[in-house]
This record gives C-alpha cells, structure tokens and sequence, in this order.
C-alpha cells in the first residue's frame, strides 16, 4: 500500500509540504494547472490537468490498479474529488481526521477524528481509501524539497456548467474552520452592525468571524459564517463568544476549541457552562476596551 | 423534468449515545428535518413549478423518516420514496451514493438537489459522490438561485470562491437554506400529500460491492469525550484588567 498526498491548484503548498512529511508521502497528486512541484518533498507525481473535480476523482481510479490511501487537506474542493475517487473505487472516506498512524501489527492506516461536536473520539482502521486532514492538526515541519518524476493522465477536462462571474463577498472572509482565533456574534450585539464592531477585534486577533444560527436566520450575517449544529463545527485556539446564550446547538459546534471566552450581560447564559474564561458586561464595552489595549 | 430531492431526518438534540462502529442510536431521539433539506425541497418545487416539471422527494432511513416525507411531501411533491432497509444500518458514503444514484436513474430524474451538509455529520461529501456515480456535475454549497428555470443561475462555492454560473443539467446541486424560504403547506395540500411508497435495496438496481461497507472502514474504538473547562468568570466591566491579563497568560 502508498499513501498519497492530493492537492490542487489554490490549495496552500506550504500546508501541503507540511502533511507530506508528517503522513510520509510515498507519492502525490496534483489537479489543476503545472507548476512546480518541488515542494511535496516526494520523487513521484500524479499531474491531472483538470479543473473538474468528479472527473478528477474518476481518473484517478482509473489509474490506480494497486492499493492506496489518498490524503487530502479539509477543504470543499479536494473533498469533492474524494468522493469522486471513493465511489468510483469501492474505496472508503474518512473526513475530518487530526491523527494518521501506521498500525504496528499490520500494514493498515490507523485514523482519529471527532465526531459529533467533539463529544466523541473514533478510532479507525482503513487498508486503503481517502482521508480528509483537518488541516489544523498539522504540526509537522515541511518535507525537504525533491523534484518529482512527473505522470501526467489524460484531463483538460472542462465542466459543463457555465461560470459567469466570480462573486466577491462583501466582508473578510476568513474561514472559521482554519482560523486559529474565531469572534463570534450572537442576538447580544443588537444587529447587523454589531459585526462591524467585532470585525475591528476580529482584526487585531488575525481571527475568522463566526455568528450563531439566530442572527443568520434574521439575515445579519452570512449564513457561511454560522457555527453551530446546523453550522460549521470549529477548533480554533481561542473562541471568543459575544452576546451569544450558548443553546445546545451553537455548543456542539465550539466544543473543540482550545479555549472559549464568553461575554453576556446575563450570567445565568449556558455559555458560561462550557467556558474557559468569562466575563459578565455589556459586550461593545469589552469589545472597546480589548481593542484598545 | 424530473427534479430528486433528498432529505435526511436528524437527531434534534446532541444528547446522543452510540451503538457497533460508533453508529449514532437513532430510535430513542427526537427527530426533526435537517434544515439544508426543506430549503432543497423547495428550490426544487419553484424549478419544477416554472419548468412544469415534477418533484421526488426520497431519504433513507429508519420507519419514522416516513412522517418527515409526509410534511415534506405536503409542500409540493408529486411522489415520495421511502427507501427502507435494515441492510442499510451504517451505509458509508459510498453504499448511500450508490442508493441515492441508482434511484435517480429509476426515477430517470434530470437534476438531483440535497442539502449541502447533515446536522449529524459534516463531511458534505454526498452530492459529489452521487454526481460522480451519475456521471454528471455538481455545484456544492449553494447559497443562492437568481433564475428558478430548468437551468438556474446559482452562486456556489467552486474551488474556495463564491462563483455565479448557470447550471446546465443534468446535474446535482447542494444548497444551503439561504437558497429559498420553505413554504407552510395548507390544510388541502396535507391532506392531499402523496403517500411514502417503501423501497428496499432489491427494488434498486446496485452493484453488491457498494453495499460492503463493513470490510471498507473498522471503527476500533469510540470513546465519549469530556473536556474538562477552566469556568473563571469575571463580574463586571471594571474586572477587564483581570480577564484580559489571563488571557494573555494563555498567549492571546
């Protein structure tokens, strides 16, 4: 069995050299346009030049006649082209994974992820197939650069939906899901403009702006920045809740934060049940004073 | 046209516990629709309405899913489709893609819709593993429609950017519950709701190899996770100075 690290054209190379050397990459794959491919670290390359992620994963199954496993970072893109590859391979996915093994008693992959909200840990075993990274677990060094021997597969495979425009958000936006420190609003800033006041903290924190699902449904915010059960489920560093009560809901989704800080006006607020460090005052005062300092 | 719609019910809570292979106890939970999935069957009944078109609305799942096709089903639906199987339990992505495609193709459906992720489970990896099978395209996370005609204009997320395209089908979409305001179906419409006609996996045409989940992934171990919080709470705006020097202790 090899295992193989898959990437495309706007994945983060410097992410990607790091998990070629902390899953020790026999190989890699690379979708999208040639460039140089130095940084994998690996001395065989798979190029597909395709900017179509099913066809993608359908020809990489085709090519594969031995077994593999494929790791790819945890964006949409390269999920997409596992799945692909999965259901075209009889092969399984594992997503979300912090923890890649060899297990010492055979030649199978040993895997952990949490499920759930993080209330649970799972441990499994897959002999091949595809591994989504959590790309916040990545804590090895980047590989030495090697140029690879390049095998490029018949691609050039064009989508058949028409592309009109790329649509520019109207705010930063930071993935909650990659950030290291993620500000979040809830029904406690009062409305829409509530988020600009956090964006300036947001700034002076390098951090990714989360909402809870209340404000989403009255429209404040992007529904691409909720958190939550029926959100995005986060693990940054730090958490820091404003306004937000902390329903079960929203709680699933942070349970994997490193630290939580909650800011309520009410101290009976759940949010306070689950915190690391909590203060209870009016949200724009503290908001005032932590940008201040 | 005929548009698949796929819903999914799922745990209303996150009190769950666990069986075999860390496979959620679903039966003894509240239930409820996934949010994404009201939202997809309503897209689908605005392009069906404008394209005379019809809509199946299909999930898989245990007996009580049947009562979630009803409500669902009242909204506009010309047919539902219960796939029921106890063969089922714990189907991996690639067992239920292989479902979910092969009754596209019974239905001879010309566009698939589903929800762009699970409450209960955030891998979002579906709709482009069915595409895949189908041998079609799919345009993930959608999060909203212009143009509710048999080619809609959508913005998706394609490769990390918000990307306005037309859709040329047939094609599967995923689309968040920014895409359409589920309707509240009257009391006729209720009481003329199509009935759940029950499907077992013998009444699809799927290769026996997708349906051999258990030798593809070995859950060895699940373990119920307690972190343990430090709960410090300050009083009071005056206490800042206090709450802000631990954080900086923590390096933030």
């Amino acid at each position: 069995m090899k295992i193989f690290i898959l990437a495309h054209t706007h994945s983060d190379k410097d992410l990607c050299a790091k998990l070629s050397n902390q899953i020790s990459a026999d190989g890699a794959i690379w979708i999208g346009e040639k460039c140089d491919f130095d940084f994998f670290g690996v001395e065989d390359l798979i190029h597909v030049d395709s900017n179509n992620s099913i066809k993608s994963g359908r020809r990489l199954s085709d090519h594969f006649d031995e077994q593999v496993v494929i790791v790819g970072l945890d964006d949409g893109f390269t999920g997409e082209i596992l799945a692909s590859f999965s259901v075209s391979a009889y092969e399984p996915v594992v997503w979300g994974c912090h923890g890649f093994d060899y297990c010492k008693d055979d030649s199978d992959i040993v895997l952990q992820k949490y499920g759930f909200g993080g209330k649970v840990l799972y441990t499994s075993k897959i002999s091949s197939g595809c591994v989504q990274f959590n790309s916040k677990a990545i804590d090895s060094s980047a590989r030495e650069a090697k140029n690879p021997s390049v095998v490029s597969l018949d691609g050039q495979d064009s989508v058949s939906f028409e592309i009109l425009e790329s649509v520019e958000s109207s705010d930063e936006n930071k993935d909650v899901t990659s950030a290291d420190v993620v500000v979040s609003g809830g029904r406690g800033i009062q409305g829409p403009e509530g988020f600009e006041s956090l964006k300036k903290l947001a700034g002076k924190l390098d951090a990714a702006v989360g909402a809870s699902r209340a404000v989403v449904d009255m429209g404040w915010i992007d529904y691409s920045h909720q958190i939550g059960q029926t959100g995005k489920s986060v693990s940054p560093k730090l958490y820091v809740a404003f306004g937000i009560s902390g329903a079960v809901q929203h709680r699933a989704g942070i349970q994997n934060s490193s630290v939580i800080v909650a800011i309520n006006t009410d101290r009976n607020a759940p949010i306070f049940d689950i915190c690391d460090y909590g203060i209870v005052a009016d949200w724009k005062e503290v908001l005032e004073k932590w940008v201040s300092v | 046209m005929k548009i698949l719609v796929l819903a999914k019910q799922v745990p209303a809570t996150t009190d769950l516990t666990f069986g075999k292979n860390g496979i959620v106890n679903r039966e003894s939970v509240p239930k409820t629709v996934n949010p994404d999935d009201e939202s997809a069957v309503e897209l689908a009944i605005q392009i069906a309405e404008s394209v005379s078109g019809e809509v199946v609305l299909a999930t898989m799942g245990p007996e009580s899913a049947s009562e979630m096709l009803s409500e669902l089903g009242a909204m506009g639906c010309a047919s539902c489709c219960h796939i029921f199987d106890d063969s089922l339990n714990g189907a991996d992505l690639v067992a239920t893609a292989n479902v979910f495609a092969a009754l596209a193709k019974k239905v001879n459906a010309g566009m698939v819709i589903c929800g762009a992720s699970a409450a209960d489970g955030k891998g979002g990896l579906l709709p482009s593993a069915i595409a895949s099978l189908l041998g079609w395209d799919c345009l993930n996370q959608v999060s909203s429609v212009e143009d509710f005609s048999s080619e809609p204009i959508v913005v998706f997320n394609y490769q990390g950017k918000k990307t306005k395209a037309k859709v040329k089908n047939p094609s599967v979409l995923s689309v968040y519950k920014t895409v359409a305001e589920p309707r509240i179906p009257d009391v006729m419409a209720v009481l003329s709701a199509p009935q759940p006609e029950k499907l077992a996996i013998s009444d699809l045409d799927i290769n026996q190899k997708a349906l051999e989940f258990d030798q593809r992934c070995e859950v060895v171990n699940v373990e119920n996770v307690k972190k343990e919080r430090k709960n410090k709470i300050w009083e009071g705006i005056e206490s800042f100075s206090d709450f802000h020097a631990e954080l900086k202790k923590e390096g933030f």
